[in-house]
Formats: C-alpha cells, structure tokens, sequence
C-alpha cells in the first residue's frame, strides 16, 4: 500500500485547496471564524487515514474511548497486562493521551510520523497522564515489547467531562484509531454525548468494541447483557463482539488481559484484537473515512457557496438603495439647459439675422450690467429686502450640494440598519465598514463629482438636438411664432435706439436701452419656452435622468463600497478561484469515494 | 412582598416592554420580560415551601435517594438508563403545587419542603432534559447529585451554570464508598466555576433505602445521611426557608439589572456625545439663521424707519411734529401707493412693515423668515443627525420629515423679536421724540417767531411804526426756514433713533437665536427618553445593591 492509490493524491489537493481557503481569509478573522466553525470536527479525518505516509509504517491503531470516570485507564492497563496509565478515582483525571506501541514503532512515533498533529513526548511514568503541565498537543509514548508487531493501543481522555479540551483531544484521537474500544458503566451507556461520540466513530467505519466496566456478574451477566444491547441500538452498531469486566475491587493491581471477557464467554478482548485482520480493518476503515469526509466537506463547500452568494446579494442590495436613494434627487435645470434652447433657436437665424443680432448683443450687453444694477435697486426699495437673492447658478449649485449631502447621510443612516440586522459575521464587517467611512467627506466627494456634472454632457446635448429639430419639424405655428419673436428680440435694442435717436437726438437713449434691453430680452425669451411647453418635459427629463445617474454612481462609489469594503474583499477572495477549486477538488474526492 | 422589591420588577417590567429607538434595550426586552415574571413569582411565593430539585446525570441514583429519604418507593428505580422519565413531586400533605404532568405524592414528614426528582440532564432521551430544565426552573434549593462517575459531566453543569447566582445549592454523593476523594474535587470545580455550595453529603443511598425498609437502626455505612435527614427537617426552618428564597430572588434581581447597568454604561458615552453634537449642529444654525435673517429684514433701515415714522405719526404733536406727519406721509405714499397701483411686486408693502411691528400678530402669515437657505440647512444638519443616532445603534421610529416645526419655531422667534423687545425700541425713541421736552424745544422758536412778527405787525397796525417792505413776506420765509431747519434735524435724529432701535433689536434676535430649542426637538426627546431609561436602570441597580 502506497501512495500510489488515486485517491491520496485528491485528497490530497483537496487538503491544499482548502489550506488556500483557509489562508486567504485569515485577514477577515470574524468572518473565517463563522465560516470554518465546525470544520475542526472533520479536518483531523485528512491527517490520519486519508493521508498518504509511506514513511510511517502500517499499523493497527485502537483507541480507548468512553465518558469520565469510566475506567478507560484501568481497561487499558488491563489490556496491555500493566500499569502504564495512571488510575484515578476522580473524573476526568487522564488529560493527555498515552499510546503504547511495540519498540520499533515507538521510535517511529516519537519523530512524529505515526500520528501527526500531536507533540510526541516519551512517558516516564504512569502519572505523566494527570499532568496539565503539559503542552496541551502532547502525546505520551511509551513502548511494550509485548505487544504483537503494528499494534498501537492508545488510552485518551474523556468525551463528556466539563474540560471540553479533553474532547477535542478524544475526537482527533478518533480520527487517528482504527479500532475503538468503547468503555461503558452501569450508568453511563445511554449518555447523550456518549452515544454521539461512538456513533460518529461507527459512521467512519471504525471497528467499535464495546466493553462494560464494572459489571454485574449475577444471572449470568443478565443486566450487562441488556445494558450492552441497548448500547449497540443507540449507537446504531452493527452486532458487534462485547466484552465485559467484572466489578472486583479486590483484583486492583492485577492487571490481566483476561479479565477483559467476552460477553459469550469466548476468550478475551486481547485475543479478538490480535486475530483481527488488520488490512481488511484498515481498507474498511479508510473507504469509511473517506465517504464521510466527503460528507462533511460537502456539506462546507455548500455553506461557503450560499454565503458567498449571500455576500454578493447584499452588495446587490446596497447598490439597488443607493440608485433608490439616487431617484429622490430632483436637480433643477440651470442657465446650460435652458441656455441649450436659444442656442438651438439662434442657430436657425439666416446669415443676415446672425450679424445683426451679433450687432444688437454687443449693443445692449453694456446696457445690461448697468439696468440690472438699477433695476435690483429699485426692487429692493419696493418690496423691502435686499433682492439681491436671484436664483443665479452659484445659488443653484449651493442648493443642489445640499441636496446630494443630505441624500448621502440618509443613505449612510439606512445602511446602518441594515447593517445590523444582517447575520452576525457579516454585520460586523458592514458596521465597521461604516463607522471607518467618514460621512462627512463621503457626502462632499459624492456631492463634488455629482454637482459637477450639472452641466450639460454631449450624449444630452446630442439628445435635445435630436428632440428640437423634430420639434421644429412638428408644431410649425409655434415655430413661427418663435421665429417672430425672435426677429424682435433681433432687432429690438437696435431698433429702440434707432428710433429713440431719431427722434430725440439722443436724449434718453440709455435710460431707453437700460429698461427696453433686459425686458425684451426676458420677455422674449418666457414666451419662446411658454411656446416650447409642453416638449419642455420630455426635453428635461433625460437631463435629470443622467444627473440621477451620476448621483447613484458616487453614491455607490463614495459609500456603498467603502462600507462594503471588507465585504468585498471577502467575496473576491472567495470568488477568485479557492472556493471554485475547493468544490472541484471535492467532486473528484466524491467521484472517489462512490467508487466500489 | 416587600415594597422595594414590587418597585423594583415594576421598574424591570416596564424596561421589558420599551419599544423606543433604543436598540439594545429593545433587543434585552424578551429576556428581560422573562426574568420579571420569574421574579414577579418567586417574589410572590416568599413564604411558600421551599421547592428542592435533585438533579444530576442517568443513574446516580436520584430515585433511590428519593426513595431513601421518603423511607418508601416513591419512583421506579432500575439498572437500565435511563429510568425516570416524568419528575416526582414529594410534598407534604395539603400543599398544591401547579405543576401538571408531574406525578404526585403526598404524605412527606418534612413540613416545608417539596422536593422533585427529576429526570436525568444526560441521557439521548432529550426530552427528559427539558423536563429537568422546567425543574429547576421552578425550584428553589437545587440538590446536585452526583457518583464517583457522573459528578463532572457538561451536560449537568451545563445546566447549572446559568441558576449559579439564583439558586441554592448543595452536593449529594450518592453511592458515597469508603474513598472520599472526589468530595474535594468536586467541591473545587464547583468553586472555580463560581458555585457557591451551601452543603455537601456523602450518602449511600441504597444502604438507607434497604435498611429504613427493615426498619432498622441507622448504620455508618449510611455516611452523611443523618446529617442530611436533619439538615432537611431541622435545620430548613421557615425563616431560613425565606432567607434561600429572599436570596435567590436578589440574586436573580443583581444578575438582571447588571446586565442592564452594563447596557446603560454602554450607552451612557454615546448619549453624552450625541447631546455635544446635536447642541454644536443647532448652535451652527442658529448662527446661519441669524446671518440670514439680519440679511434680509434687520439690514433694512427703511423697515425700521418706516416704523418709527409710523409711531411717530401716532404721537406727534406741535407745530414742527404735524409738519413732520404731513412730510412722512408724503414720504412713504409711493410704498403705502403700491398696494393701490397694480402690477407692482411685494405692493404691501407698507401693511406688511406695519403688520411685522404691531403689538398684535396682525400679519403673521406674512411672516417666513425660514428662507430656501435656512431650510435646506436644516435638512442637511439633520439627515447628518439622523446618520449619527443610526451610528450610535439608535433608530428614530417615527421620523417628522417635514420641515414645519423648525420653520415655526424659527419665525416665532423673529415674530416675538419683532413684536417684543424691536417694538418696544421704536416705541420708546418715538415717545422720546414726540414727548413734551422735545416739541416744546422745537416749537417755542417758531411761536416765539410768529408771536413778534404778529406783535410787529399789531405794532404798526395800530401805533403807525413804519414796517419795513416785504416783512411778511420775509416773516414767511425765515418762519419756513427755521421750521426747515428743525424738521431736517428731527429727521436726522428719526434717523439716528431707528438705527439705534435696530441695533438694540439685532442684540436680541441674536439671544432669542441662540436660546436653546431652536430645532431638533424630535431628537432631542429620542436622547432624553434614553437618559430617562438610563437613570431608571441606575436607580434599579443602586437600590439593589
């Protein structure tokens, strides 16, 4: 048996693709923490039967297993005819395990390569396994020269005291044996944790040897007899051999392997071992091992998938708030929209109407600056206030910054209870994605690069070029109108001065040009957009459209992602490649273990 | 029960049914609602008999113990596991308990005591583990049994560990042989673990049960268990039988409200933080608000002109103040024309600077001094509030999105500003005015004038003195020159007092500003709610320690 089987070699990328997984999500701790909770209980299946050690000898591996108290020691010692683990009258004395083997293999064991994952310490003496001094990963080793060539029998700790360490001990030790002798008492066969331990022994394919300490030797073993059937049936074992130990205080310290009987009465629990047929166990124990592996794994790889999938669904979600937060923007269209217009008006002047109109701009352009001055002077004398407060852009693009800011915070304030709703790993992330995003400065960049955008882009210029010219083709009554009063707004300053002058030799003319100039200007222009009207939606709408888009952009850009920081990581990582390997690695390992 | 103790699970009740924006504290709220009304029935059954429940892992013996105590068979004892499947009620005769579904008996010598057998916490039957967990939770004394083998199995302690400050314990080693070693270990993973064990005993069971079924003499190999017979019936008197309840009671109450007390101190920070913030986000826009305001009505020296001329006009009297009425009136006819002429923008000019100084808010609906400006500051200050509470783990449940209450409050600020301490300003500079002292200084030149130019006059009427040429005319004239004189320095000084009266009222808007309660009053209550909920759980906890 080498590692020539194809199967080490799957696991074996299965093993490396998992270590990858794990590795990479080291730098999210919460979240590696929820995501590999429970894996511990199946990753020890890889060191052991499932791993290819052509260095290490083959040998039969038997576990001493059972709840506190129940005399796993003074089983062992009774099987290996010495005492070579301490016995203790208080519970959950044996806290490191021992394994005794034949000389040989003890040499073997101590570099390591026999069980690995454990700190291999020579025992000096029996009491070495009371000694919580010790590193909490050692393993005694101690040799028998008795022991038939590639046996190991191990004593380990308990599966069901209040030191929990002990359990997860007793659960590697598990994965490492290929036969477990299962100690039960009188009390303590129908114990929950008990029952648990060895059913996940017997789903693994282990040799499971039940053996009742303390038993009552009246009617013929009657009660033990009963007591060991109903053990079999929790367990759900499959007719096993039995074996008991008579309860006999007076025979401490005689430590004889016969004294671990069957319960039919046919030789001891030591001669069932050593006619066992090892590499029949072990190929049974291994193809066991291997469909539960695969089991487990299956069951991990899925709940990666779902929580990959769920991490991306939320960044689905915070991106569909932001957009819906973004529709709630209502930017109002500045001189550069309305401005699109009369630029489009203008261009349809004739070359003529162009260079008076030219003419007629430079005219009245320096009127201006002084009649609006006047003008605002004279508003304010009228209605008592300072009217000075003309919906210019500036005030327009202040307006709008609040806006944005104000839409970002809110933004921020629902991602926040979102957030803690969200299942713990991942709301943890979220929340301190959150709290490491500086609103305040998000809201100004989301607020810098949406407000900029308030002029006017190409696509939307191309737009309404499109829209006016089928307009104009369409309503000719209200083109013609507007032709019309363009021609006024044409010649109006010029004409006004024209006629002014004559008239008065140039008496008035400013004060003419100072109120005529604006008026007709605005005048002309209301009734040409009154005429526009009702296009006038159609026309603005895309506008406001890509203005909502931008702000959904940033928002995205300037929140949601920086809260979600973390969590992105965690899907790249994911979705990079470990997990797709990992999956494909383990259909390998399955197409493997269905094999026959 | 006693009053400080009803006062105190009110206190938890009501914490228990909070639904405010508190977000921990509503998530505390089942738990809590839990414990108050284990508290509420253990409070109420001080003086009841003390309920013991003997717990402990399949087979070590709690039927038998029963049994042994009981000096019957009470329970159905057997060597297969797991055996007890229901509890057993052991009381003495007359006590009614309400535990349906638990098999009874009565007929026990022990007077105060109800004890339960409980199925066991760790066999595969899981729901005899819950039956034991309703057990304990309507026990009072909890007797842990144990055996050389079931004394330190998780899934007893993993019961027990949560009753560790509620509930009185002690130790029964059932089948107690002559090695006493685990009495000191068990005992010591009990103290580690934070159990306070009242007593512990070695009993054997088995012996007393067979030996109290002969009927015979108590032998040693029976260990502690005529201690314990006498610990049951002696020395659990009624007093002490409350002293355990009283105990358990306030150790359930020290456990709650410490968890609240670290809830609280949790939130106390925050809160504080949160109060800092919001007073700075008011302060800033009342410092806006202010800036806005004076901007638009407070800047304008016509307004306050127009007002004191007004008040002016009502008082004047005299020779140079009815000039001076008739002048302002002429003055101010284009403003007062304006609602008169059509097409002319804000043509009300006058009603509406009247109306803002009145005594009476005459025009309060013309009032809006919560500007675009103002308004979308506000809205900004407070999403940027609203983002901080969501921070802090505090949700608004009913959020006010519109801007109303700050625009009222803001403009009946500016009103009682404008109708209080400006009016009064103006009110007094124009009695000041047109009080007796200045229209008798303004107007004795004028009649001292006039009465020599009528003497002259009379003079050369009847006595024939010669008058010079044109002296009436020229009377006239420097009549109308000094009544010129004065009426310009009146309105110089008009002038002077208005802006004066203005800059006494600026003074004022800017405390009525900066007063506190300008805006943020829903957030506010949301954070003194809490501090509220915080004072009550400190009281809680300060009562019960």
């Amino acid at each position: 048996m080498s590692g020539a089987a194809p199967q080490y070699e799957m696991i074996a990328a299965f093993r490396h693709a998992f270590g990858q997984l794990f590795d990479a999500m080291q730098s999210h701790p919460v979240f590696a923490g929820e995501m590999f909770t429970g894996t511990e209980a199946w990753l020890p299946l890889m060191d052991y039967k499932l791993a290819a050690e052509p260095s290490a000898p083959e040998c039969l591996v038997i576990a001493i297993a059972g709840g506190t108290n129940t005399g796993k020691s003074t089983v062992f010692n009774l099987m290996l005819g010495g005492k070579y683990s301490a016995v203790r009258s208080t519970a959950a004395a044996t806290c490191r395990p021992l394994a005794v083997m034949p000389p040989e293999l003890a040499s073997v064991c101590l570099d390591g390569r026999l069980l690995p994952g454990f700190l291999p310490k020579a025992a000096n003496e029996a009491e070495d396994t009371l000694d919580r001094g010790l590193h909490p990963e050692t393993l005694l080793v101690a040799d028998a020269p008795g022991l038939p060539d590639g046996m190991v029998i191990m004593d380990t700790p308990d599966v069901d005291s209040i030191d929990q360490k002990n359990w997860e001990i007793a659960n590697r030790l598990r994965a490492a044996s290929d036969v477990i002798i299962a100690v039960l008492t009188a009390e303590k066969y129908q114990d929950e944790k008990v029952i648990q331990f060895f059913r996940e022994a017997q789903a693994l394919g282990r040799v499971i040897l039940p053996v009742m300490n303390k038993a009552d030797g009246a009617n013929g073993h009657e009660v033990a007899r009963a007591q060991l059937e109903e053990f079999v049936k929790a367990a759900r074992l499959h007719h096993p051999p039995c074996f008991l130990v008579n309860h006999d205080f007076s025979l401490a310290g005689n430590y004889d392997p016969a004294r671990v009987m069957a319960l039919d009465g046919n030789g001891s629990l030591r001669d069932y071992l050593l006619e066992l047929d090892a590499t029949e166990t072990r190929a049974a124990v291994r193809e066991a091992t291997l469909r539960r592996l695969v089991f487990y794994a299956e069951d991990f790889v899925e709940r990666c998938e779902e929580q990959a999938e769920r991490v991306s669904r939320l960044k689905e979600e915070f991106d569909e708030r932001a957009d819906r937060m973004a529709r709630r923007y209502e930017p109002l269209p500045g001189a550069a929209v309305g401005g699109l217009f009369h630029e489009f008006v203008q261009s349809k002047r004739g070359r003529l109407d162009r260079a008076i109109g030219d003419a007629s701009r430079i005219v009245s352009q320096g009127a201006v600056v002084v009649g609006r001055t006047l003008s605002r002077i004279v508003v304010s004398r009228a209605t008592l206030e300072s009217a000075a407060r003309d919906n210019t852009e500036a005030k327009l693009q202040e307006s709008h910054r609040r806006q944005v800011e104000r839409l970002s915070q809110e933004l921020a304030a629902g991602y926040f209870d979102t957030a803690r709703n969200l299942d713990p790993a991942v709301s943890g992330m979220v929340v301190a994605g959150l709290d490491r995003l500086d609103t305040e400065a998000a809201a100004k960049c989301v607020s810098t690069a949406t407000v900029k955008a308030t002029g006017v882009s190409d696509d939307f210029r191309h737009h309404a070029e499109r829209l006016l010219e089928r307009w104009w083709d369409d309503h000719r009554g209200r083109r013609m109108v507007i032709e019309a009063l363009d021609k006024i707004l044409l010649v109006a300053p010029a004409g006004i001065a024209g006629v002014l002058s004559v008239h008065t030799a140039g008496v008035g003319l400013p004060e003419a040009m100072i109120v005529a100039g604006p008026f007709m200007e605005q005048f002309a222009a209301r009734v040409m957009e009154y005429q526009f009207g009702d296009a006038m939606f159609d026309f603005i709408s895309p506008w406001r459209k890509e203005q909502q888009e931008a702000l959904a952009r940033a928002l995205r850009e300037h929140i949601a992602h920086p809260a979600l920081d973390e969590v992105l990581q965690v899907l790249d990582t994911l979705e990079a490649g470990p997990l797709a390997e990992l999956r494909r690695t383990l259909n390998q390992c399955r197409q493997v273990s269905v094999k026959p | 029960m006693p009053s400080s103790l009803r006062e105190a699970i009110d206190f938890l009740e009501r914490l228990s049914r909070y639904d405010g924006p508190w977000r921990a504290l509503r998530l505390e709220g089942p738990l809590l609602a839990r414990r108050v009304s284990e508290l509420r029935e253990r409070a109420e059954h001080l003086h009841d008999v003390l309920v013991v429940a003997m717990v402990g892992g399949s087979g070590v013996g709690k039927s038998t113990f029963l049994n042994a105590l009981a000096g019957d068979t009470l329970a159905k004892t057997s060597p297969y596991r797991p055996c007890t499947t229901h509890p057993t009620v052991y009381a003495p005769p007359g006590v009614r308990l309400p535990f349906e579904g638990w098999t009874h008996t009565t007929g026990s010598a022990l007077e105060h005591l109800v004890i339960v057998d409980t199925p066991d916490s760790d066999s595969i039957a899981l729901e005899h583990r819950e039956r034991a967990v309703e057990v304990l939770r309507q026990a009072d004394l909890v007797m842990i049994c144990g055996s050389m083998e079931k004394y330190l199995d998780e899934a007893t302690w993993s019961l027990l560990r949560p009753l560790r400050e509620e509930r009185a314990f002690v130790c029964i080693e059932t089948k107690a042989g002559p090695d006493e070693s685990i009495r000191a270990h068990w005992l010591g993973r009990l103290e580690e673990q934070g159990f306070q064990v009242d007593r512990y005993f070695r009993v054997n069971a088995l012996k007393t049960y067979d030996r109290k079924l002969r009927s015979g003499a108590p032998e040693p190999e029976e260990y502690d268990f005529p201690a314990l017979e006498q610990y049951l019936q002696e020395e659990l008197t009624a007093e002490r039988i409350e002293r355990i309840k009283r105990s358990n009671v306030s150790g359930l109450l020290r456990k709650t409200s410490g968890r609240l007390a670290e809830i609280a101190g949790g939130a106390e920070p925050v809160i504080d933080s949160l109060e800092a913030r919001f007073e700075a986000a008011e302060r800033e826009l009342a410092k806006t608000s202010f800036a806005v305001v004076e901007e638009r009505l407070f800047k304008e020296n016509h307004l306050w002109s127009f007002a004191l001329g007004r008040e002016v006009g009502l008082r004047a009297k005299g020779i140079v103040g009815t000039a001076g009425r008739a002048l302002e009136a002429m003055r101010t006819l284009p403003a007062r024309l304006g609602s008169w002429l059509p097409g002319l923008r804000r043509s009300d000019t006058g009603k509406h600077a009247a109306g803002l100084m009145a005594a009476e808010p005459l025009f309060a609906e013309d009032l809006d001094a919560a500007t675009g400006e103002i308004v979308s500051l506000y809205q900004r200050q407070r999403s940027a509030i609203t983002l901080d509470l969501a921070r802090s783990g505090l949700t608004e449940h009913e959020v006010d999105a519109t801007t109303h209450a700050f625009e009222e409050a803001l403009n009946a600020r500016v009103s009682q500003v404008l109708r209080g301490p400006a009016r009064d300003a103006v009110v007094r500079r124009a009695r000041m005015l047109t009080g007796w002292p200045v229209t008798l200084l303004c107007d004795v030149p004028l009649a001292a004038l006039i009465l020599f130019s009528a003497y002259r006059m009379v003079d050369a009427y009847f006595f024939g003195a010669d008058l010079p040429a044109q002296f009436i005319s020229l009377s006239i004239m420097v009549l109308l020159l000094a009544l010129a004189v004065e009426l310009a320095a009146m309105g110089i000084a008009a002038r002077v007092m208005a802006w004066s009266a203005r800059r006494q009222a600026l003074q004022s808007l800017r405390v009525a500003f900066l007063s506190p309660g300008l805006a943020f009053q829903n957030e506010r209550a949301v954070l003194d709610g809490i501090r509220t909920q915080i004072d009550l759980i400190k009281r809680i906890a300060r009562a019960v320690v």
